[in-house]
């Protein structure tokens, strides 16, 4: 019987310049360091087997992102935290993990990828004392009909609509000369929209001035009747 | 907390992770209260810095006493230079974002003449007068350590403090010497004066300020002459003398990047002594000493746990010689058979064994083989004593071709001293003879077989037998070029070469003196920086710094120096006599080989006597 062990996860300031490639391959290392049991693919070079919910982009911090980790024989989901967590580097967290038996007697286990739909951002505008009303902002977006953002490829540059994939943006807070706002988004492989997208919105629907910001991944999971909840149900 | 400022910086450049820091098994410690900082610097981006086995070596060294931090530094690549240059920032360490200019110690480390102007933009990116000459006593000492410092002149305007040879125990030293002058002498006046002349006491540490340099009428140098009583006349370079008692770090930090050389690198020896005369890290890096193979199961054991590595590469100059490398290499797979972990062998040797070698390792499906014959006919194999023949290489790529091998790639060099039109042809014949030699094993069939030779410009470099040869002219190069291309043959060859540009520059800057300070500086003013990069490399700025400041570079690079000239490196000492690099110079001349002192009797380097050394080789548990 195998074993896949769910975990979240927490991507914080100190590594957030990381790519999602750079992730995997530090997955694996500390995976080795903490020696946990874990499946190897076949062939000439067996590296572990790991799949992401999502790739979070470059620069964007997170406390709940989810990875799937192959697991050559049982081992308790506290166990792997606890392990895990001593060998991760800094500002890379193991928040909580469930294990699932797979296999013929096991659970059918759908994949992260196929599961998750929806992410909350937060994204934090800083020296935004001398923006307007961000009311007015709101206001001027929501009158828009659609929202065209570029999105490019390869190969070409189209304009997409991303308004029918915005469930909602909101102003959360506005103090310390800063201002958060907070988007919830459908985020997967059905739909997906980017937050420097909502920020392109706030531009260029709400006349919002250009202004430094970050972007938080706050939530992401599952779209149930309103609310996000996290992919550890089967 | 990074500002916002810093964040929009670095989501504008490429592979801001360069900047970032906080790797797996980084050191973070209080700058207030340590005794003395270094701020370990590497002039070129991340990924090449962190692939560098000496420069990790030195972090830990120095990390592991409490009262003295390291942290690293490198180029910031040119796009993340412009932002910092446009917002006014200066460069600062990886660990804990310190300014450089507010460490004890910045120390540059010198791997390849062609980063120099990259030490130049670092010095001046971090707010650090770029010449030793204006430096106060607020300015850190900037160190610089290396193979190249066996010929730290052509850098010696800009460096305080050099540091010939291995940097485990000297750098230590040079830090209790620091602790103990700073506490003492504190207020004194002219004390960056006197604390650069208490550090010139420790072996193996050369300040140029305290050496005068006179030029003849001709351009050569008439003297090299210590300016103040308490210096040495030669500064001979530091060497361990039991490289097996020496620590190895085992929590090596562990890059996120994808470096160069991403892997444990297990330092099995040092020190190579075939003796090929062209080849500058042979005879520097003298004697040989192994680590005893138990220790090394040991060590490598600890690396892998410690920094979750999945390969170790098998590191050392030449690493088929390590004398009981079978014994290590199968200690190894059984230390390592439950853990999916790689070994590779960075470089190979041109024999059937070295072949079977990587084939236990399951290497061949990585990638094709590559040897470096260096030179195409057996005569000026035998000048440069180069211990390969054409049997041997035969034999190897047989044997590799067997295996199911199909692509091969030999390296060689031209403009060596006394090639002819004779030895390059040679080139192109070694290499049709790698060609008949896979269709000895397919059936008269060149399918699928592809055949790479690679030339380079032939670079003369300091402490060699070849030191005093001068490098030959563009013109001809491209002559000697087409001599070979047009010996080629078989269409399962491709024949590539190096940038004769580069090489050139190099050459007149790896035997330069101290005037060619100034043409790094030059050369820096008009732009140039990233100058191994060839994307980066500007040859006309080059040449235009040399003209600017009316140096000939030609005069550095094509010119052969007189036995009886006073070499720029004349003060500096690897232990490896003169007399015997002129011996092994006339030795080549005639075609004469010389043997490996490491299984065969001393030939009399001197190096041993010089140092008190002795080469140290395992035989079992028992030295030999």
């Amino acid at each position: 019987m195998t074993v896949v062990m769910r975990a979240q996860y927490a991507k914080g300031i100190e590594i957030r310049y990381i790519s999602h490639l750079d992730l995997q391959r530090i997955f694996g290392r500390a995976l080795r360091r903490a020696k946990l049991p874990v499946a190897y693919s076949q062939g000439f070079n067996p590296h572990p087997k790991l799949s992401f919910g999502s790739a979070l982009s470059v620069g964007t911090t997170s406390e709940s992102e989810f990875i799937d980790i192959d697991m050559a024989e049982p081992i308790a989901a506290d166990e792997f935290v606890e392990r895990m967590n001593q060998v991760l580097p800094i500002g890379l967290k193991i928040v909580e993990a469930s294990a699932y038996p797979t296999g013929e007697e096991g659970v059918k286990l759908n994949t992260l990828m196929s599961v998750i739909d929806t992410a909350e951002y937060e994204i934090r505008f800083y020296d935004a004392g001398q923006l307007t009303d961000m009311g007015v902002v709101i206001d001027k977006i929501n009158q828009a009909e659609s929202w065209f953002v570029v999105r490019s490829n390869k190969k070409k540059e189209r304009e997409l609509d991303i308004k029918p994939f915005v469930y909602s943006i909101e102003i959360k807070e506005a103090d310390h000369n800063q201002l958060l706002v907070v988007a919830l988004v459908q985020a997967g492989s059905q739909a997906n929209v980017r937050p420097t997208e909502i920020v392109e919105v706030l531009q260029v629907y709400g006349y919002m001035p250009v202004k430094s910001y970050d972007i938080h991944r706050k939530k992401l999971g599952i779209m149930d009747k309103g609310r996000i909840i996290k992919p550890f149900t089967t | 907390m990074e500002s916002i400022c810093q964040h929009d910086i670095l989501t504008q450049v490429e592979k801001p992770a360069r900047y970032a820091g906080n790797e797996w098994n980084i050191v973070i410690k209080d700058h207030e209260k340590m005794d003395v900082t270094f701020a370990l610097a590497f002039p070129d981006v991340y990924e090449v810095g962190m692939s560098f086995l000496g420069y990790k070596i030195l972090y830990h060294i120095i990390n592991r006493n409490e009262k003295f931090y390291a942290e690293r530094a490198f180029a910031p690549w040119v796009d993340m230079e412009q932002k910092m240059r446009n917002n006014d920032q200066l460069l600062q360490s990886s660990e804990t974002k310190t300014l450089l200019k507010d460490f004890d110690f910045v120390s540059f480390t010198l791997q390849y003449e062609m980063s120099y102007t990259n030490i130049v933009n670092m010095l001046d990116l971090s707010g650090i007068p770029i010449y030793a000459k204006d430096r106060t006593d607020d300015d850190p000492i900037v160190l610089a350590g290396g193979p190249c410092a066996f010929n730290p002149e052509p850098v010696a305007d800009f460096i305080d403090v050099f540091l010939v040879g291995e940097g485990e125990e000297a750098i230590l030293d040079i830090a209790n010497k620091y602790k103990q002058f700073k506490d003492a002498c504190k207020n004194d006046r002219d004390y960056r004066e006197k604390l650069l002349l208490e550090l010139a006491q420790i072996p193996g540490v050369y300040v140029p300020r305290f050496y005068d340099i006179t030029y003849g009428d001709d351009g050569r140098i008439t003297s090299i002459k210590p300016n103040h009583p308490n210096v040495p006349e030669k500064v001979t370079k530091r060497v361990l003398k039991d490289l097996d008692a020496a620590d190895y770090p085992e929590d090596l930090i562990v890059p996120f990047l994808n470096v160069v050389h991403d892997r444990v690198m297990l330092e099995i020896q040092r020190g190579c002594t075939r003796g090929c005369r062209f080849c500058q890290a042979g005879m520097v890096y003298r004697p040989v000493r192994e680590r005893k193979k138990e220790n090394l199961t040991k060590i490598a054991r600890m690396l892998v746990d410690r920094t979750g590595y999945d390969e170790i590469s098998l590191t050392s100059l030449a690493s088929n010689d390590y004398t009981q490398i079978e014994e290590l290499i199968h200690e190894l797979l059984d230390e390592f058979k439950d853990d999916r972990i790689g070994i590779s062998l960075p470089s190979l040797r041109a024999d059937r064994f070295s072949v079977e070698l990587s084939e236990k390792l399951q290497q061949m499906r990585k990638s094709g083989l590559t040897f470096a014959p260096e030179a195409g006919s057996q005569r000026l194999r035998d000048v440069i004593n180069k211990g390969v023949n054409e049997e041997h290489l035969i034999d190897a790529v047989t044997s590799a071709f067997n295996a199911g091998y199909k692509q091969v790639k030999l390296y060689f060099m031209l403009g060596l001293p006394t090639e002819t039109d004779e030895d390059i042809v040679g080139i192109a014949e070694l290499a049709e003879k790698v060609v008949d030699a896979y269709k000895a094993v397919h059936k008269g069939k060149t399918k699928g077989l592809r055949v790479t030779v690679s030339t380079s410009l032939f670079v003369p470099k300091p402490h060699t037998p070849f030191q005093w040869v001068g490098q030959v002219s563009k013109h001809e190069l491209h002559r000697r070029r087409v001599v070979l291309q047009n010996a080629i043959k078989s269409k399962a060859i491709t024949y590539n070469w190096h940038d004769p540009e580069v090489s050139f520059l190099e050459g007149a800057i790896s035997r330069g003196d101290r005037r060619l300070s100034q043409v790094i500086y030059q050369a820096w003013q008009n732009g140039c920086k990233f100058d191994s990069w060839t994307e980066q490399f500007r040859n006309r700025e080059w040449l235009m710094a040399y003209q600017q400041v009316s140096i000939d570079p030609e005069w550095y690079a094509f010119r052969d120096f007189s036995f009886d000239e006073i070499l720029p490196w004349e003060h500096i000492s690897s232990g490896v006599s003169k007399k015997f690099l002129a011996l092994e110079y006339q030795r080549a001349l005639a075609g004469k080989t010389i043997e490996d002192c490491r299984v065969s009797n001393c030939t009399g380097c001197g190096v041993c006597q010089a140092l008190g050394v002795d080469v140290v080789v395992w035989k079992g548990a028992e030295q030999l």
